[in-house]
């Protein structure tokens, strides 16, 4: 298995499109995290977590560095694995490697862990680039609470990169052609980063239209059925995970958090807290990885392998 | 009846124009007929005619007496004509005054001369004279001399002013000359040493060293005075000496100073040219000494001088010393008072622009200064975020090069 693993990851990282977005997902983060500095720059109020902000801060135009990762991180994931097993079978090196003394899910093994490797050392790479930005930029170092917070960071966003990666390789195994199977990646999303946020507030206006004079409970269904719908993107669930870990002081989610905002002084919950509120998010993330990779592994496991 | 009633009236007739034939009869007087009178001023006397008769009488004048005096009736009322003669209407409510002018000629000696009036009607029946007598007194010089002495008086309504220091005193003073002529004050003021004096008439800007004030008149004028800078407080007599000729009269003044407080700070690049200005660098987590220069432009120390600091959260800022007990002023220390004052960024301020507010108050006065301070980053840890990018490129770069080739 290790054999495949190493393969593949080389594969992998050697490939230029692997590289070509990596850079723009470094640029674009880069360039946002620096921005976010220089919004932060002579600050006395900013909170004391100031690494923390460098990522969710958005400064000059450029959104923060977390919006960029929810958005343009899923196209890494997809382009991963959108071709990891069809053009194998397109190429047909499928059956050679089969036909080595391998069991056959160390090959489909191999290649998830592979992708999710690469997409590790990317993501830990470009957050240490930030963070070594930050350092240059500040002059201190980040403290522990920022470290376990960066740390749980990354951990969730190789997750959410993951389902894409699992995703595509779903796709590759479903589809046979590579087009469609990178066609179908795409589509899904930018269902899930786009179309879904105007469909939970179509939806919500719907069953809970807001119209002049309705009451405080009308506005809090609405909310809820919005959030509700928004919960079925893997896109809302990460934005939702990182940014309860990334701003200490975030306390919820929906209109009831929105309002006690005012009322109670923010002051910072510690990581146990923070990772409390967003369980749901997380187990949820997870499991829509899990349950991509283990239909996939079923599927290819069960697949007829001919060498042709 | 009828001729009874004529005869009456011719009766009538003839019993008025028997009475018109009996009373023909005027009063012709001056009313101060003796007169005393100094050099320098002319002759001018009432003249007053009544006719107590029936009928309207015309009068004709005839003066005598001095020629050189110039003697002559005039009519009492603008304009001033002479007359010579004038119409005058029965009844007392239809007196006339006429005025009788002399004016004597200026080589005229002391002593008395003569003056005669004479009114007739004009067909000579009735004349009535009237005598005028004028003691004409010269001036000797020794006696006008005597009475100039005391012909100076100088009054000021406010004797004593109160200014704080580094304003100037103004007094307005009236010289009246009481002398019968005009006379040209010489202006002069005695101050302490170091104070300036200068006058001016009252609403004019005009500098002066005398004024021209005419007989029996008063002039007012502005006697201004200023004390040199950094005059301690306290009071302060003054003279003020106006003399004309001979004659001097003195008027004693009084300047009470009030003490000034004006507490300043300022950085070592206001003071010195040089050095720090109120923009200073700093470190974030270390400490950064700035040298406050404080001093006070007023006249009276200040006391109990406290420091405060408005900064941003977490930032130390401290004072060395922490307190000054007295200040004294700019004028007497001649040169300003250093207080460090020490700032310490936190350890993990954001590096940028930040403002620090010191205050000073003393009991008297309070000044603050905005600082400026800009945070850079510490570059010992700059090196090590370089030095992670570095690393982290430099490992990627690597791992993409080495396995692209295969």
């Amino acid at each position: 298995m290790t054999a495949v693993f190493w393969k593949e990851l080389a594969d992998h990282l050697g490939s230029r499109r692997f590289v070509i977005f990596f850079f723009l997902i470094l640029i674009v983060g880069g360039a946002s995290a620096y921005l976010a500095a220089q919004a932060l720059s002579g600050r006395e109020t900013a909170s004391e977590f100031i690494y923390l902000n460098l990522f969710t801060v958005s400064g000059g135009g450029l959104p923060s560095f977390l919006g960029f990762l929810a958005f343009f991180g899923p196209l890494i994931g997809v382009v991963l694995g959108f071709d990891a097993v069809n053009s194998e079978f397109n190429r047909g090196t499928a059956s050679r490697v089969l036909s080595q003394p391998i069991y056959r899910d160390w090959w489909i093994n191999g290649k998830f862990l592979a992708g999710f490797t690469a997409l590790a050392i990317a993501v830990a790479s470009i957050i240490l680039i930030i963070v070594g930005l930050g350092l240059y930029i500040f002059g201190f170092p980040p403290n522990g609470v920022e470290i376990s917070r960066i740390a749980m960071f990354f951990v969730i966003s190789v997750i959410y990169l993951g389902f894409w990666l699992s995703l595509g390789i779903l796709f590759s195994i479903v589809f046979r052609q590579t087009a469609t199977s990178a066609l179908a990646s795409i589509a899904l999303w930018l269902f899930f980063t786009l179309f879904l946020y105007m469909l939970a507030g179509l939806i919500a206006d719907q069953v809970a239209p807001i119209k002049p004079g309705v009451s405080a409970d009308v506005f809090a269904k609405h909310e809820s059925i919005r959030d509700l719908v928004l919960r079925f993107s893997p896109v809302a669930l990460y934005e939702e995970a990182t940014t309860a870990i990334l701003i200490p002081s975030y306390r919820g989610l929906g209109i009831a958090a929105l309002l006690q905002e005012a009322a109670v002084p923010t002051s910072p919950l510690p990581l146990g807290q923070s990772l409390l509120i967003v369980w749901p998010q997380l187990v949820s993330l997870v499991a829509l990885t899990s349950v991509c990779f283990a239909i996939s592994y079923v599927i290819f496991m069960r697949r007829e392998i001919r060498s042709t | 009846m009828r001729k009874k009633l004529v005869f009456a009236c011719l009766l009538a007739f003839a019993l008025v124009g028997a009475a018109q034939e009996l009373k023909r009869d005027f009063a012709f007087y001056v009313t101060y007929p003796h007169i005393v009178l100094p050099e320098g001023k002319d002759v001018n006397l009432d003249v007053v005619l009544v006719n107590y008769g029936e009928n309207p009488e015309e009068i004709v004048f005839e003066i005598s007496g001095p020629e050189d005096w110039n003697p002559r009736l005039e009519t009492s009322s603008y304009p001033r004509t002479q007359i010579m003669g004038l119409y005058l209407l029965p009844g007392e409510d239809n007196k006339v005054t006429v005025k009788f002018r002399a004016k004597p000629p200026d080589e005229a000696e002391s002593g008395d001369y003569a003056f005669e009036l004479v009114a007739r009607t004009k067909d000579g029946t009735i004349e009535k004279k009237a005598a005028v007598v004028v003691t004409y007194e010269r001036e000797k010089v020794e006696t006008t001399e005597e009475e100039e002495v005391k012909g100076l008086t100088l009054t000021v309504d406010y004797p004593a002013l109160e200014n704080p220091a580094g304003e100037r005193f103004e007094f307005e003073i009236q010289i009246k000359n009481e002398a019968d002529e005009e006379r040209v004050v010489e202006l002069k003021g005695q101050v302490p040493i170091g104070w300036q004096a200068y006058f001016t008439p009252r609403w004019k800007d005009q500098r002066i060293t005398s004024i021209k004030v005419g007989k029996n008149s008063s002039e007012w004028i502005k006697f201004v005075v200023t004390p040199p800078f950094g005059a301690e407080k306290g009071e302060y007599p003054l003279t003020f000496v106006a003399s004309a000729g001979e004659v001097e009269a003195k008027l004693d003044l009084k300047a009470v100073i009030t003490g000034t407080y004006e507490l300043r700070l300022g950085s070592e690049a206001e003071v010195f040219g040089k050095g720090d200005t109120r923009n200073i660098k700093a470190t974030a987590g270390k400490e950064r000494v700035f040298k406050l220069y404080i001093w006070n432009e007023g006249s009276a120390p200040i006391t109990d001088i406290d420091f405060y600091a408005s900064k941003p959260k977490g930032w130390e800022v401290s004072f060395k010393p922490e307190r000054l007990e007295s200040l004294e002023p700019l004028a007497q220390t001649l040169k300003p008072e250093v207080v460090e004052v020490i700032v310490k960024p936190k350890e993990r301020a954001i590096p940028g622009d930040y403002e620090v507010n010191i205050t000073a108050a003393g009991k008297e006065d309070r000044e603050s200064l905005k600082l400026r301070v800009t945070v850079g980053a510490a570059m010992s840890w700059g090196w090590v975020g370089v030095a992670v990018i570095v690393v982290v490129v430099a490992g990627l770069t690597g791992i993409f090069v080495r396995l692209g080739r295969r």
